[in-house]
């Protein structure tokens, strides 16, 4: 099963960190997912495939109580970001799905109607949660063509979907990076091939770059914190990714 | 995990088997489906010998007309048919949807430290229920429409008896006409077995 950590706590407002599944079989891609926690609500950020549900709803089980989680955030439309939403909805049929108005009536072929998508149009939105407001972050291209990132201010986190991705190899799963410069050789080749424009990828770090962002927190791999957050953001600014690596090659 | 992930799929066995079974049905229905057509296409050959035979085979005429009148009614049984096994394929094929869903909630629940999970697998088993029941009206309602159309040529079996008989006062096209009335009664033959040996299938195997 998949642990369920806090890696931010301030009084009711809490970040949970759903991680590695040391028996996921190899076939499926780790994935992590953060429950954002504000008072008596949630919301579930890439809530994950279909295949790994039981794994994270009973690591999430553990600890808070599922019926409590009122929106999902999806970065964007892969498998492993939202094809388990029809279960969620089993689970609590009033759960709201927030995405990309790009892919809002893609998704819904994993599950969900016309009343299940709150759509996020290109420049971001405020997602309200308890008393918190949350941001919704452009991150188009960064890989999909509409894909965000979600912020929250109060505790300078920064969930970056498959941004910041790494691909850890099975049984070396850490959850904070540790030593960036050997974290590298594990999110490179993700960068390189998954990113396709290296502008929208500029576009992107110079955004960040200006934002107040204390933890990054992708969807794959390892937590940057503290100076590891720029020491990524400026890595990834020089990083050529997409089509220029094969021209480069 | 590795190993439960996997169960998942075998878990609807029982389903899979179910939609591979209606999926045969489906396949041998294809093959009596075309059985209309054959009906028609004798009956209207009769018809045009009858006409050429004039006054002489006017008994052979009323034969050709009741085959048209088996058709039309074979045909209209036959739609039905391909409606219900459709209607069918579609409602199994949901059950092992809703099956393999329920698979993956059965499996979340025994880590659900509060006791969610129930509901949703309560309305996962109602909707099974109520779509299980569905498909065993399908089953019966198919079985109930071929039996119909078998009962309808074997009630016209007559009408291949009569045909010879009819022949035999064609005068010089008496030979031709038998030989219509020797296809009314292999068709009619084959029409009926292959009836038969469908609804037996779907008996044995359901
Ligand atoms: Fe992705
Ligand atoms: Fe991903």
């Amino acid at each position: 099963m998949k642990k369920i950590e806090y890696i931010y706590t301030k009084g009711a407002h809490r970040w949970a960190a759903i991680t590695c599944d040391p028996e996921r079989p190899n076939y499926l891609i780790d994935t992590n997912e953060f429950l954002i926690i504000n008072r008596d609500e949630a919301l579930l950020t890439d809530p994950g495939g279909i295949e790994i549900f039981p794994s994270v709803f009973s690591a999430i089980s553990t600890e808070f109580d599922p019926k409590k989680i009122r929106a999902l955030f999806a970065s964007h439309q892969d498998p492993d970001i939202i094809s388990s939403l029809s279960l969620w909805l089993d689970i609590s049929p009033e759960v709201k799905c927030y995405i990309s108005w790009l892919w809002e009536t893609f998704v819904p072929h994993f599950g969900g109607n016309n009343t299940t998508f709150f759509s996020i149009p290109d420049e971001g939105m405020p997602i309200p949660l308890g008393d918190l407001t949350l941001q919704a972050i452009p991150a188009h291209y960064m890989h999909s063509s509409g894909n965000f990132n979600l912020y929250d201010p109060a505790a300078k986190i920064l969930f970056s979907g498959d941004v910041g991705a790494a691909l850890l190899p099975h049984g070396e799963e850490y959850l904070f990076v540790s030593n960036f410069d050997k974290h590298v050789r594990f999110m490179e080749g993700f960068h390189r091939r998954w990113m396709g424009s290296n502008d929208a990828k500029l576009d992107w770090c110079e955004r960040v770059s200006k934002m107040d962002i204390d933890m990054l927190c992708p969807q794959h791999g390892a937590i940057f914190q503290g100076p590891d957050v720029s020491r990524f953001i400026n890595w990834l600014a020089e990083l050529k990714v997409g089509l220029y690596t094969k021209k480069a090659t | 995990m590795a190993a439960t992930l996997n169960t998942a799929h075998y878990d609807i066995n029982a389903h899979l088997t179910r939609l591979e079974l209606t999926l045969v049905i489906c396949e041998d229905i294809k093959l009596i489906i075309e059985i209309p057509f054959k009906t028609n296409l004798i009956a209207v050959n009769a018809m045009l010998i009858t006409r050429r035979a004039g006054i002489k085979s006017r008994g052979f005429g009323i034969i050709a007309l009741e085959l048209r009148l088996l058709s039309g009614r074979l045909r209209g049984l036959m739609d039905d048919v391909s409606k219900i096994i459709t209607l069918m394929i579609y409602d199994v094929v949901i059950l092992c949807k809703t099956r393999r869903m329920m698979g993956y909630l059965q499996r979340a629940q025994t880590g659900d430290h509060y006791a969610i999970l129930d509901t949703a697998i309560a309305h996962k088993q109602s909707a099974m229920d109520k779509l299980d029941k569905g498909v065993e009206e399908d089953l019966a309602s198919l079985l109930a429409t071929l039996e119909n159309a078998y009962d309808l040529c074997k009630s016209s079996e007559a009408l291949s008896r009569n045909a010879k008989i009819e022949a035999a006062y064609g005068q010089e096209l008496s030979g031709e006409l038998k030989l219509v009335a020797d296809r009314i009664e292999t068709t009619m033959d084959e029409i009926t077995a292959s009836l038969q040996s469908l609804i037996h299938n779907i008996r044995v195997s359901t």
